[in-house]
Order: C-alpha cells, then sequence, then structure tokens
C-alpha cells in the first residue's frame, strides 16, 4: 500500500465513525480476517443447524454404526465425518451441538466478566475497607471448585443450560474481580484519572468514562480466552451426565461419547474436539483483533 | 522602590482567595501517622500567583492535592480554615467540594503525556467539561466553546486538534490542552503542579506565556508549584518556601531574591546557575530532604545549614516576620540582619 492509499484511509477514518471502519480494518489484517470468518461460521452453523445438517443428531441408525469419515476405508459419503456407536452421523451432531456449547460458553463469560468488572472496578477505585470485603469475598468464591460446586447445584436444582451458565458464571467471577481490580490499582494513578478527579468529575463519572474503557483492552483478550474454558467445563459437566442431557447434544458430550472408542474410532472424538479448538482459536484470534482496533494508540497499525 | 512600594501596598490591600490555616495532612504508616505537613498557613489573593517553591518531599504537591480535597486514604488532613472564595471547605461535603473541583478550582500536571485520557480525542474532553459544570449546555454548544478554548490557548487549527486523539499531539499541545480543560469554566484558583517541568525550554516559555495572559484574561489566581526558582522569578507575585512538611519563608518574589531570610532559601539561590557567575562555583545545599519519620529536632533544617548552632538543635523556630509581608522560619534572623 502506497503512502497515499494510506493517506486516504486515514482522512476516511477520521471522517466516518469506527463502525464504517470495521471492515476496511479487518481487511488489512489476515488473523483478525480469520478469527472473524471462524465465528462468523460457527454463528451461522448454530443458527441454521436445522437447515443444514441432512439427519436428526438424534436418528439412531444401527446398521451404520462406528462408521468412519468418508475418505478412508470403510466410509460413506452418506456419513462425511463418520458415525458413532450408535450410527448417528458425526457432522449433524458437530452441527447442532454448536449452539449449546456457544451459548454456555458465551453467556457464562458475559456473566462473570460482567459481576467480575463491577466488582472489580469498585473495590480498585475505592480500595480502603471496601476493597477488602470484595476482595475476602471473591477470594472465599474463588475457593469453590467448578465440578464439585457444580455437581452439587445441578444434583439439587436439576440440570439445565441456565443453570450450567450460572454455575460457571459464579465459580469463575472472582477471577476477572482479581484481573480488573489490578488494572484499576495501576489505573487510578494515571495522571488523566487524577486530572479528571481535580476536575470535578464524579466518583462513577471517572470509573465508568476513565476506567472502564481503559480495562476493556485486558478484559477482551482475558474474557475470549476464557470461552473455551467455559465451553470445556460445560464438557466436564455434561461428561459427568449433570450438565446437559442427552438427547440434547453439546461438544462436550460427544467428546465424552467418544472417549471409550478413541482406539478403535477416533473421529467419534476427533471432530467435535477440532471443531472445538477451532472456535475458540477463532474467538481468541478476533478478540486479540478487536483490542487493537478498540486502542486509538494502535490506528494506523493495524 | 517604586515598584517595591507598589507590590508591598498590593499584597497588603489584596483580598484573599484561598486563606489556609493550619493544614495538617497526616498519612498512616506501620508506626501510626507521620506528618508531610504541618501548621502550614499561607493564602493566595485575587489575581496573584503564588509560587510554591521546596526540593521534592517537601510537601508541595500533598499541599495542592489537600486543597484540592483530594488526599485519600491512608491520608487524613485537617485545618482550622480552608477558604476558597468565601467557602470554607472544611465545612464542605465532599460532593459539595466535588463541585468545586473543575468549575472554582483546577489543577494541570506536571506530565501532560499521560494527563489526558488517551482513549477519547482532545476535543472530546474538553467538551465533557462544559457538559459537567454548565447546566443545560449541549453537545453542539459544547464543541464550539470546545474550539473556542483551544484557539485560545494558541493552538492553530483548533478544529483538527479537537478530532486529534492525546498520542498524535506534542507534548507542548498536550500541556496546552489541559489549560484549555483547566481554563473551561473559568475557575477562580488554578493550580500548577510543576507544569513546565515536562517540556523542552522554548515550549515551557510559551506556556508559561500563556498561563500569565490567561491570568490576565480570566482574572484567575494561579498557586504555581515548582522547584525551578528561574521559572519563580519570571512569573510569581509571592512565594512561599517549604522544606520539610513546613512554610520556611514567605516573601513577595524581589524581596526573596534580593534579601533571603532563611538559610535554605540562600541555598536554594546558590543552587542555581547565574550567567553573570561565569566560572564560579555552584554552592549546593549538601545532604536531602530528611525522612518525615525521623526529623532532626529544633530547626528541621539545621544538620544541613552552614549557620546551624548549639540553638538550633534544640529550639524550634517559628514563622515570624521579619519585614513587611515577609516572614521566615530562622533563629538566626534576629539576631544576624543578613546571615550571608
Amino acid at each position: 500500500m502506497n503512502m497515499e492509499e494510506k493517506k486516504a484511509i486515514q482522512t476516511v477514518k477520521r471522517e466516518r465513525s469506527v463502525v464504517y471502519d470495521i471492515p476496511c480494518l479487518l481487511i488489512r489484517s489476515p488473523s483478525g480476517m480469520l478469527g472473524f470468518i471462524i465465528v462468523a461460521a460457527a454463528v451461522f452453523v448454530a443458527l441454521f443447524a436445522d437447515v443444514l445438517v441432512p439427519y436428526s443428531p438424534d436418528a439412531i441408525n444401527l446398521v451404520a454404526m462406528t462408521r468412519p469419515p468418508a475418505w478412508s476405508n470403510g466410509g460413506s459419503s452418506a456419513n462425511l465425518l463418520g458415525t458413532d456407536v450408535l450410527g448417528r452421523d458425526i457432522l449433524a451432531r458437530i452441527l447442532v451441538g454448536s449452539r449449546i456449547s456457544l451459548l454456555v460458553g458465551v453467556f457464562s463469560v458475559a456473566a462473570a466478566g460482567f459481576i467480575g468488572t463491577i466488582f472489580g472496578i469498585v473495590a480498585g477505585y475505592y480500595g480502603s475497607w471496601v476493597e477488602t470485603v470484595i476482595m475476602r469475598v471473591t477470594d472465599a468464591f474463588h475457593a469453590i471448585p467448578l465440578t464439585l460446586f457444580g455437581m452439587v447445584v445441578l444434583a439439587v436444582v436439576g440440570p439445565g443450560m441456565i443453570t450450567m451458565i450460572v454455575v460457571i458464571g459464579i465459580t469463575t467471577w472472582p477471577f476477572y474481580a482479581r484481573m480488573i481490580r489490578s488494572e484499576v490499582l495501576s489505573l487510578k494513578n494515571q495522571e488523566y484519572v487524577k486530572a479528571a478527579r481535580t476536575l470535578g468529575t464524579s466518583s462513577v463519572m471517572t470509573m465508568l468514562r476513565h476506567i472502564l474503557p481503559n480495562v476493556m483492552p485486558s478484559f477482551i483478550v482475558v474474557s475470549t480466552l476464557s470461552v473455551a474454558n467455559s465451553i470445556l467445563a460445560e464438557a466436564t459437566l455434561s461428561f459427568l451426565g449433570l450438565g446437559i442431557q442427552p438427547p440434547l447434544v453439546t461438544w462436550g458430550i460427544m467428546l465424552a461419547d467418544g472417549r471409550n472408542y478413541i482406539a478403535t474410532s477416533w473421529w467419534i472424538s476427533t471432530f467435535p474436539g477440532i471443531a472445538l479448538s477451532t472456535t475458540v482459536l477463532g474467538i481468541m484470534l478476533l478478540g486479540n483483533w478487536l483490542r487493537d482496533v478498540l486502542d486509538p494508540r494502535n490506528q494506523g497499525l493495524g | 522602590m517604586g515598584d517595591n512600594d507598589f507590590r508591598e501596598a498590593r499584597a497588603k490591600n489584596a483580598e484573599k482567595l484561598l486563606d489556609v490555616r493550619n493544614l495538617e495532612i497526616q498519612f498512616k504508616t506501620k508506626n501510626g501517622y507521620i506528618s508531610a505537613v504541618e501548621g502550614l498557613n499561607f493564602s493566595v489573593h485575587r489575581s496573584e500567583l503564588l509560587a510554591m517553591v521546596g526540593e521534592s518531599g517537601c510537601g508541595k504537591s500533598v499541599t495542592s492535592l489537600a486543597v484540592m480535597g483530594l488526599i485519600e486514604h491512608p491520608g487524613r488532613v485537617r485545618a482550622d480554615r480552608m477558604e476558597l472564595a468565601g467557602v470554607d471547605m472544611t465545612r464542605s461535603s465532599p460532593e459539595e467540594i466535588r463541585r468545586l473541583r473543575g468549575a472554582q478550582m483546577s489543577m494541570i500536571f506536571q506530565d501532560p503525556l499521560t494527563s489526558l485520557n488517551p482513549l477519547f480525542t482532545a476535543g472530546h474532553q474538553i467538551s465533557e467539561q462544559f457538559l459537567t459544570h454548565v447546566p443545560g449546555c449541549g453537545r453542539g454548544e459544547a464543541k464550539r466553546r470546545s474550539i473556542e478554548m483551544i484557539r485560545k490557548t494558541g493552538i492553530p487549527r483548533p478544529e483538527a486538534v479537537y478530532d486529534s486523539y492525546p498520542h498524535e499531539l506534542s507534548g507542548g499541545m498536550r500541556q496546552r490542552i489541559m489549560i484549555a480543560i483547566a481554563m473551561c469554566c473559568n475557575p477562580v484558583l488554578l493550580i500548577a503542579d510543576e507544569p513546565t517541568t515536562a517540556l523542552d525550554v522554548t515550549i515551557q516559555a510559551q506556556i508559561l506565556h500563556l498561563m500569565r495572559e490567561l491570568v490576565v484574561e480570566y482574572e484567575t489566581s494561579i498557586l504555581f508549584i515548582t522547584h525551578d526558582l528561574g521559572v519563580v522569578a519570571e512569573m510569581a507575585d509571592r512565594v512561599v518556601v517549604m522544606y520539610a512538611g513546613q512554610i520556611v519563608e514567605e516573601a513577595d518574589v524581589l524581596t526573596l531574591f534580593h534579601k533571603p531570610a532563611h538559610p535554605y532559601t540562600k541555598g536554594l539561590l546558590h543552587s542555581t546557575i547565574k550567567v553573570q557567575d561565569a566560572g564560579s562555583r555552584l554552592e549546593p545545599i549538601p545532604g536531602a530532604v530528611p525522612s518525615l519519620r525521623q526529623l532532626p529536632s529544633g530547626c528541621r533544617f539545621h544538620p544541613r545549614c552552614a549557620y546551624a548552632d548549639d540553638e538550633c538543635r534544640r529550639r524550634r523556630p517559628e514563622l515570624v516576620e521579619v519585614g513587611l509581608n515577609h516572614y521566615s522560619r530562622c533563629l538566626l534572623f534576629p539576631r544576624r540582619e543578613n546571615v550571608a
């Protein structure tokens, strides 16, 4: 790209709001583009799974048990990624399974991030006894093991997606609270935060305008990584039989299903695994790109 | 002498805009509270530029933060009176003081590189002042007035700067933006905490010039915190010299430079390079500011003072009037007219 084009782009950026820049900025960042494509594909698949799948994900076909993927020996073009021990189509199950995995992953991170950010900012900003109280409560929550807590709650309340999101949210928010608090501790000593206060900005406005936007970069990076952990937590609980119940299907359930057959029928858990890690990678790439774009200091570099 | 008379008369008749009596600022440590500043009395008159001078750690910056009501845990502030334009801030609620900040008093800082929020444009940050403090001010109005403020600080093409992010501006420009933000609501008091220390000399001169202009145009009083005596000579009407949390000398600027009455002030003056003395050695003050935890007995300056005697080690000096509106905290002064 020559200088004139660069200049032209910068001028355009000045004149338009950031929303118009997104396609332009995406094209200039291959990794951001890749992340965007993966996430868009995952969302698309989750939305239109019913239309896309050739079979019902629950349709048992005992004739076609543990059929390998289409390209290997004994495979059939009817089941592109093969079938599991009950003859259910792997591709169909991956496509439909993306729904709950994504929902649980995204919403539990959103819930945990929301609670954790509020507590983290308030604790870091006010300090003194407010901080002590919040951080001790945070420590208490941090001490709760996710799996154990999940088992108790899900056994008492009964399994379900909302319950699962709440369980993951409750056990992971302390992580955000701690991270955000430590960010705020350094931010609040920044001169522009002090300057804002000397100019009569109220505490709430200072937190909203000067602290929150400046903790967002770290929050975005950490939360995109956490989506992966949440999807895995969902898989863990579902694996234990306490999470999402069959006939609903998630990637976690599929991984669990294939565990006993990994030596003989590798495709049963491998493909959901690939779907999971690809999605997580996509979310992370997108998160990194978003962090760079949201920071005006990086403009003209991204 | 005529100029001196005029200054004296003015100082005598001047109305006190900021009046601080018996200010004490303490910080909690493991060994209980220690005082960063104690027994501080000073006042800033209307349309006056009062310079507060001293080495690092003498309490200049905490004093300014105390005036702004921004000393936080683990610090605490006590004062008999802290009056700004007739309002005693020791009797105001935190919310009332918050309303004063930005509107009646505002502050600019040493490092313009970090005093602006990197995520918002300069214009946005100026507009915010109008939106916060001017009732009924809309976005369009705020933008128009912000651009006007930028123009007043002498920045060419204010419209372009309005849409610039802080990282796109130079240090001098950012300090001008800070001044624009601070002056938005026409405050009666501007506290400038070493506003030119981080800038080039040429830019320093421009910023100082700008501040003088604003004092005249808006009749704003300035509390100017610095350790640069050259800047003091150029800018100040009156000077307060601080040492280890106390005022050691207070005088109008000419008296201070021509007839300093405290050995510390003399030391500061001797530590400054003067062109006419080229070839002679600088005489630095030996040692460093004492730790607030272990203050020396008697006069706090005696371990570094060339004139100190036994009495200085024993007796604590008071701030006494040694001339018209000229105060010094030195036991030697009454005995020796000119210590140097």
